[in-house]
């Protein structure tokens, strides 16, 4: 069985196209991200409190509001969390969370079971996000620092573009549909930024193993000839992560399910970067190099 | 070695033999059931629980509890001479610290040299030369004690709270990591932990009451900004709002008291909150004054009122009780409530004063035989405090203050002279011990607050653990599905080569002892997904190698040569991301760094290794004509 037979699609061309699909998307993001002020950060970043309750039946939210913000929980975000008889409470709440269990106990009686308490203090939420920070720029160096010495850098540069091409088009997407980003949020980057390389070093191992092979051609012919060659395992590895993704985030249960939802994101704009940003501004940048692979 | 195929089939089943010794733990563990385990007795349960896959605390519910030692208090408490040179230095290199992110000593040393501070004048009860530095040596070695007195501490009320495998372990220089899996009572344990300020016995101001709230109504009448609460419309709680009647305690409010008049409402009414806005919601309760659960927070709102709490009669202060209670009024109906204290704001004995509290059984023929009673002595200082002060205040209560909270407030029967002191009035046993408990974590040395927490139900662990396991299953079942129809037999062996691949990782994850966390099995699931890309690289390698027309042999035999290269660096640059995210990621981070990172090299041995050995079993034996791939 076999998708794709022997492909010739010339995707180095399609680059005016590609380019502005994607500027389009991150141009979104980074606005959605400035009229919001920054990424909508949860409390592992900013301090604060969330509690998780269930219910024994479904509950109004309206009328949830109101009860809460009788006791204590002024401005407290409530929201439905998975199914109707769950929610999730945000708040600024300052005590300790036995407070909070107690102030609850006591707005909604004996209603509902505290299913999680999680709260930060402010000062461990500025080092969560100073570490957070800290990770991504370092996964990055070190991988910028493994591409140059195993290809030359600008391949190391086309492979970085592609993976802050994917950061930042998750990071507008979940800017524009108001999702949080938590702890496990930059688990999911970081892995995003490792699939996206994964796939885009098989690539460029193909262009390099390809240029002495086709002395003759262009490097935009190998480029191609190179994408096409390694189109089918591009496919078909996304969809078997995709498979194993998408369950996640239909099965794996409401905690991890924002962290599923990047990583669909995440494999689909990783597999989209590796054909369409990653090798364009690499030949992009080693054409316009001194001391070219090949003009 | 690894051209001789026998070699290779040994290694293969010398990993598969080590596989299942180290997942047997694991396996033995969770198949047993409760009663088994208990006849397994103690010893043999720790060796299995050590050798097998412990569960996170996001799995089997429990709390995390990240606590701080307020390094800024410590350094002043230490002081022996508190000068106010003193304090501004020690709060501007706290303010520093936070700024910066840097070391609060460093900053502290910094501080005090600008200022020209000499700060062996404040500290001359550390044994130190006079120099700055090391003095600042000497608190760092005195935070040290601290945090290591304070872990000892927490260790040891733990222990007595009877969670199975609690973690208390020291993180970075003054935290403290406690977690307790399986927790149920996060209230208890979280109390248990909290309890770290100090510890006082101060002397309940009862007489004072009538004064006090006189002020504080006379005040609250005059300015009536402070209450910005509607009093018309009580809050409503519906098991609360039963009918009410008389009040049963002994009123010490005299006619005021609003437990008589009759009521539907158990709220406080309006018409006595215009004339009494604040004594009108304290209610005569068993054993003093109280406040109703659904009064408490405005209650509290207006003692914290900064105008209201000047009002407060010099060397008084009041204390909530440690926790809500519930009574019966004559007519059956059950009164939530919160007792309110006033007591004396110069405590007489302090936790450091007392020595070696116990929970006891009275004894037999005493007239607490059969109850729980707490026995205490006392340091020297305290006993000649104690012995005073008891003297001049018998049948008056003693207030026991722990942070702030009033656990309980014994009378004082007698003069006690040697310090020897027998607490009663217990329920049971938890009561006694936890208030033992208490008075012996005495003063903590250094104040220790909460700054990070999380707990999660045994209904969510479980819930997620089912839905963890659910998305494992269905993708690995849909990951084979494809692979198989894909690639025929060669799909076949890039399955075997998976499931291979996953008890390998369980067999690593026991080996070094890591925690499953749910994030680790998301780890796990997406390993699923990207541990076949290393088939799929491969099989499409040996593809285009046929499509060249070579015979199958070699096209198998470069397509493994020429794959390899592609398949490390593609794994090595994953790698790279999962090593930061275990190295500088913590708690739930780390958990799906290492699963995902153990996947991919374990991935790299089943996936090439594996399926390439039995692709030379079978075109060894004879040569193919063609594949199945």
């Amino acid at each position: 069985m076999r998708f794709l037979n022997k492909t010739n699609i010339d995707f180095i061309s399609k680059q005016k196209i590609a380019g502005f699909l994607s500027i389009t998307l991150i141009v979104a993001g980074i606005a959605s991200l400035i009229i919001k002020g920054g990424p909508l950060l949860s409390i592992d970043f900013t301090g604060g409190t969330v509690a998780q309750i269930k219910f024994e039946k479904p509950v109004e939210l309206g009328h949830l509001r109101e009860t809460l913000s009788d006791y204590g929980f002024e401005g407290a975000e409530i929201v439905e969390f998975g199914s109707p008889d769950e929610v999730l409470i945000k708040t600024q709440f300052s005590g300790s969370s036995s407070e909070i269990s107690e102030q609850l106990t006591l707005a909604l009686g004996k209603t509902f079971t505290l299913r999680r308490v999680e709260s930060v203090g402010p000062k461990i939420g500025k080092e969560l996000q100073n570490d957070a920070l800290k990770a991504i720029g370092l996964a990055l160096l070190l991988i910028l620092i493994y591409i140059t010495f195993r290809f030359d850098r600008y391949y190391a540069l086309g492979s970085v573009m592609a993976l802050i091409h994917d950061v930042l088009i998750t990071l507008g997407v979940f800017s524009l549909l108001d999702y949080e980003i938590n702890l496990s949020i930059i688990a999911a980057f970081l892995t995003i930024v490792g699939y996206s390389l994964n796939d885009t070093i098989v690539v460029f191992d193909r262009i390099r193993e390809n240029i002495p092979k086709y002395m003759k051609k262009t490097l935009n012919d190998v480029v191609n000839i190179s994408l096409n060659e390694t189109l089918n395992r591009t496919v078909i590895t996304s969809l078997t992560t995709m498979m194993v993704v998408v369950i996640l985030f239909l099965w794996g249960g409401k905690v991890i399910n924002l962290f599923a939802f990047a990583l669909i994101i995440g494999v689909f704009v990783g597999t989209y970067s590796s054909l369409f940003v990653a090798s364009p501004v690499m030949v992009y940048f080693e054409k316009r190099s001194k001391k070219p692979f090949r003009k | 070695m690894f051209k001789d195929i026998r070699y290779r089939w040994a290694l293969i089943a010398v990993v598969l033999i080590a596989s299942s010794y180290l997942i047997w733990p694991t396996y033995k563990l969770y198949s047993l059931s409760e009663a088994e385990k208990s006849e397994l007795g103690v010893i043999v349960m720790k060796e299995l629980r050590d050798g097998a896959i412990n569960l996170g605390l996001d799995l089997q519910g429990g709390m995390y509890v990240l606590l701080e030692t307020d390094i800024p208090t410590l350094v002043e408490k230490i002081a022996n001479k508190k000068t106010e040179e003193l304090r501004d230095a020690i709060q501007e290199a706290d303010q520093r610290s936070i700024n910066n992110q840097t070391d609060f000593f460093e900053e502290f040393l910094t501080v005090a040299n600008n200022r020209e501070l000499r700060l062996f004048r404040n500290y001359n009860n550390l044994a130190t030369t006079r120099d700055n530095e090391s003095v600042v040596q000497e608190l760092k070695i005195q935070r040290d004690n601290a945090i290591a007195s304070a872990l000892e501490i927490i260790r040891n009320r733990i222990d007595e709270f009877g969670v199975s495998e609690p973690t208390i372990q020291k993180y970075g220089a003054n935290r403290i990591i406690v977690e307790l899996a399986g927790v149920q009572d996060s209230d208890r344990a979280r109390n248990l932990i909290q309890r770290t300020a100090s510890l006082e016995f101060t002397l309940v101001l009862n007489e004072q009451w009538e004064q006090t709230l006189n002020k504080i109504d006379t005040y609250l009448l005059s300015d009536s900004s402070v209450l910005n609460i509607d009093l018309d419309s009580p809050i409503e709680k519906e098991e609360l709002a039963e009918p009410e009647t008389s009040g049963s305690a002994e009123d010490i409010f005299m006619e005021e008291n609003i437990l008589s008049e009759p009521t539907f409402d158990m709220s406080t009414p309006a018409e006595i909150l215009k004339e009494k806005p604040f004594s009108g919601y304290l209610r005569a309760v068993p054993r003093g004054v109280g406040v109703l659960a659904k009064e408490y927070h405005i209650v509290k709102e207006i003692l914290e009122n900064s105008e209201v709490r000047r009002k407060i009669p010099r060397g008084g202060k009041f204390l909530w009780s440690n926790k809500f209670e519930t009574a019966q009024d004559e007519m059956g109906n059950f009164i939530e409530f919160r007792q309110l204290y006033f007591v004396s704001s110069d405590p007489e004995i302090s936790g450091g004063m007392i020595r070696e509290p116990q929970a006891k059984l009275g004894t037999a023929g005493t007239d607490v035989s059969g109850q729980w009673v707490v026995n205490l002595s006392m340091s020297p200082e305290g006993t000649k405090r104690w012995s005073r002060f008891t003297g001049a205040n018998i049948n008056r209560q003693v207030a026991i203050v722990l942070d702030d909270k009033v656990f309980m407030a014994p009378v004082i029967r007698d003069k006690i002279p040697s310090g020897q002191t027998q607490v009663t009035g217990f329920a049971d046993v938890n009561e006694a011990k936890d208030m033992a408990n208490v008075l012996r974590a005495g003063e903590l040395p250094a104040p220790v607050e909460i700054i990070e927490e999380r707990t999660v139900g045994p209904s969510l662990g479980s819930d997620s653990i089912k839905s963890g396991g659910k998305a494992m299953f269905f993708g690995l079942i849909a990951v084979m599905i494809f692979m198989i129809i894909y690639y025929k037999g060669a799909g076949l062996l890039a399955t075997l080569a998976l499931m291979l691949n996953l008890i390998m990782v369980m067999a690593v994850l026991a080996g070094i002892g890591a925690t499953l966390t749910l994030p680790g099995i998301a780890g796990l699931i997406l390993t699923i997904g990207m541990a076949v890309d290393a088939n799929v690289i491969i099989f499409e390698r040996i593809r285009e190698e046929l499509d060249l027309g070579k015979t199958v042999r070699a096209a198998i035999d470069s397509g493994y040569e020429r794959a390899f290269i592609t398949i490390l660096d593609a794994n090595v640059t994953t790698l790279i991301a999962a090593f930061v995210l275990a190295w500088v990621g913590s708690g739930p981070i780390q958990g799906f760094a290492i699963t995902l990172s153990t996947g991919i090299i374990c991935s790299m041995f089943t996936a090439i290794f594996v399926t390439r050995t039995v692709f030379m079993f079978f075109s060894d034996r004879k040569p193919l004509k063609s594949l199945s791939i």
